[in-house]
């Protein structure tokens, strides 16, 4: 795994509209393709562990950083940037940065909720619920948003919304998303043991012991920081967090979290590897969108697990 | 065999939902190595007095001891095991690993197994005869070998006290006959007190030491060997 993720590594930095030698003083190279190459490495990683997070809580095969809102929290924040602030003068730093800020802030407002809301609430599944109805409530105000909005600012948020790794490239703000990112990935081992005995569901969960609420209030801030993170970064991501979770477990015939954290990592890694090249592969004209290729590879590879294990 | 030393005392505990209690003023001992079946018809608050046990609901009024103290919610794991009906479903999480499960509570944050944890699972694999099946998936195993499982998970977790919802009501004859073996082999081989929730007469009769039934909304004990049909009319 770790031989296939630096092939990918290198072949990320050589290959593209344009195909280059690998050589660092080259400008291209230097300015674009390892800033991109890197988004895609930590962004895949964070987002798929985010999704094994996710579906481990809720014991749902189907949940994902999407699912609880979380994600529709960052749209509503980019949103507000493009149609309501632009031209308004108010800006942090540089219009870019403001819509990132924005966006972390939604994902954040989403998953505070969130989190008030699940003191109150016994089960897991219900706050799948309340996220869920979060989101469809936050969608439908950007809905309004992109309705009234005009002609260039719709443009804008929809190119958002097609995801890229190559939004922001300048290495003296990455480092604000890479760091944290990294320290949220790192922490999940910290929870291995939690998320295995969440496996077994949240009665035995308990009866084993386990502060589930507690734990439920950990794993939904950092799937909240990661999400917000990601999506300021690149865009809302489509099915790398559902899709990478289940091939992980599929690889190892495991569901134990002592090796689906560091596969679910590498496998995200790779894959986002992979979905950059491809939306970038030499001879294209300029890049194809993120999630379009994230989804068309992602669709496939879920259908054919679902029939390989005989899940029908 | 049984003494009279009590694992579980209710001391007058009134249980139920939103202050209406289900069941009232129930004062009962649940002494080590004994083999209870808690009977009563469905609805009657069998599942809220077990939740009440676990702490899942809190109790209206009274006492729940184990030994003679009173448990925080984080520290049940040392005392009861729990064996629920539902079965559940673990993709790629072998037999061994389920029973792994059962040490949890006594191992570090990264759930390390230590050498006497791997001994005590290989001893709970061993005393119910699941050698043949250690490494089989979970999801393979069919519904009385899975119970089988997990009452062995609940084994390797070295509580003095284990609790049973149901444990056998979707197996077939053969299967809750086994289970039935099992319990009894482990209040009087393992010295584990056990409380069993069970509509099987025949079981309380020929295996319990005593049956907790419930009834009219009160919880009273009575020999295994008297109980009859005609109590749940």
């Amino acid at each position: 795994m770790v031989v296939l993720l630096a092939t990918l590594f290198f072949m990320g930095l050589a290959l593209g509209s344009v195909l280059v030698s690998l050589d660092l003083s080259n400008e291209s190279i230097l300015k674009l393709r390892i800033p991109r190459t890197l988004t895609a490495i930590f962004c895949g990683a964070g987002i798929a562990v985010a999704g094994l997070l996710m579906q481990t809580l809720f014991r749902n095969p189907l949940a994902g950083p999407s699912v609880l809102g979380i994600s529709s929290g960052s749209s509503f924040g980019v949103a507000l940037g493009i149609f309501i602030l632009n031209g308004t003068g108010i800006s942090i730093v540089s219009e870019r940065l403001t819509v990132s800020t924005l966006a972390v802030i939604g994902a954040l407002a989403v998953t505070f909720l969130l989190l008030f809301v699940s003191k109150y609430l016994r089960k897991s599944n219900t706050l799948l619920i309340v996220g869920l109805m979060v989101g469809y409530f936050v969608s439908s105000i950007v809905n309004v948003f992109s309705f009234y909005g005009d002609k260039t600012n719709l443009q804008s948020f929809v190119y958002w919304g097609l995801g890229s790794f190559d939004k922001e490239v300048d290495f003296a703000i990455l480092p604000y998303y890479y760091v944290p990112i990294i320290v949220l990935i790192v922490f999940v081992f910290l929870l291995q043991k939690p998320l295995n005995l969440l496996l077994m569901g949240e009665k035995y969960a308990i009866s084993l012991g386990l502060n589930v609420k507690q734990n439920r209030f950990i794993i939904i801030l950092i799937v909240g920081l990661l999400t917000g993170l990601i999506t300021a970064l690149c865009g809302p991501i489509a099915f790398l967090g559902i899709a990478t979770p289940h091939l992980a477990r599929n690889f190892i015939s495991s569901s134990n979290h002592k090796h689906v954290i560091p596969f679910t990592i590498m496998l995200g890694a790779s894959l986002g590897l992979i979905c950059d090249i491809i939306s970038r592969l030499p001879g294209l004209d300029g890049n194809l969108p993120l999630n379009a290729v994230t989804s068309f590879i992602g669709a496939p590879l879920v259908i054919w697990i679902i029939f390989k294990n005989k899940m029908v | 065999m049984e003494n009279q030393t009590p694992i579980l005392s209710l001391i007058n505990l009134d249980v139920g939902y939103n202050a209406t209690p289900l069941l009232n003023a129930i004062n009962l001992n649940a002494n080590k190595g004994e083999l209870i079946a808690l009977m009563g018809l469905n609805g009657t608050g069998k599942t809220t007095l077990f939740k009440t046990i676990l702490k899942e609901t809190p109790s209206l009024s009274g006492k729940v001891l184990f030994g003679d103290k009173e448990l925080e919610l984080n520290q049940l794991q040392s005392q009861i095991s729990v064996v629920y009906t539902e079965r559940i479903s673990i993709y790629g999480f072998s037999v061994t690993d389920m029973i792994a499960m059962g040490r949890m509570p006594h191992t570090n944050r990264f759930g390390k197994l230590t050498s006497k944890d791997q001994e005590v699972i290989n001893a709970s694999i061993k005393s119910l005869k699941l050698d043949d099946i250690a490494e089989h998936q979970i999801d393979n195993l069919s519904d009385g070998q899975f119970q089988k499982v997990m009452i062995a998970r609940a084994l390797a977790q070295e509580t003095p006290l284990l609790l049973l919802d149901e444990p056998t009501a979707f197996l077939d004859i053969k299967n809750k006959k086994m289970i039935h073996e099992l319990l009894v082999d482990l209040s009087q081989n393992h010295n584990k007190t056990i409380l069993v929730s069970t509509h099987d007469i025949t079981f309380c009769q020929l295996h319990c030491d005593k049956v907790w039934l419930v009834k009219d909304g009160e919880l009273n004990e009575k020999l295994a060997n008297e109980i009859k049909e005609s109590d749940f009319d």
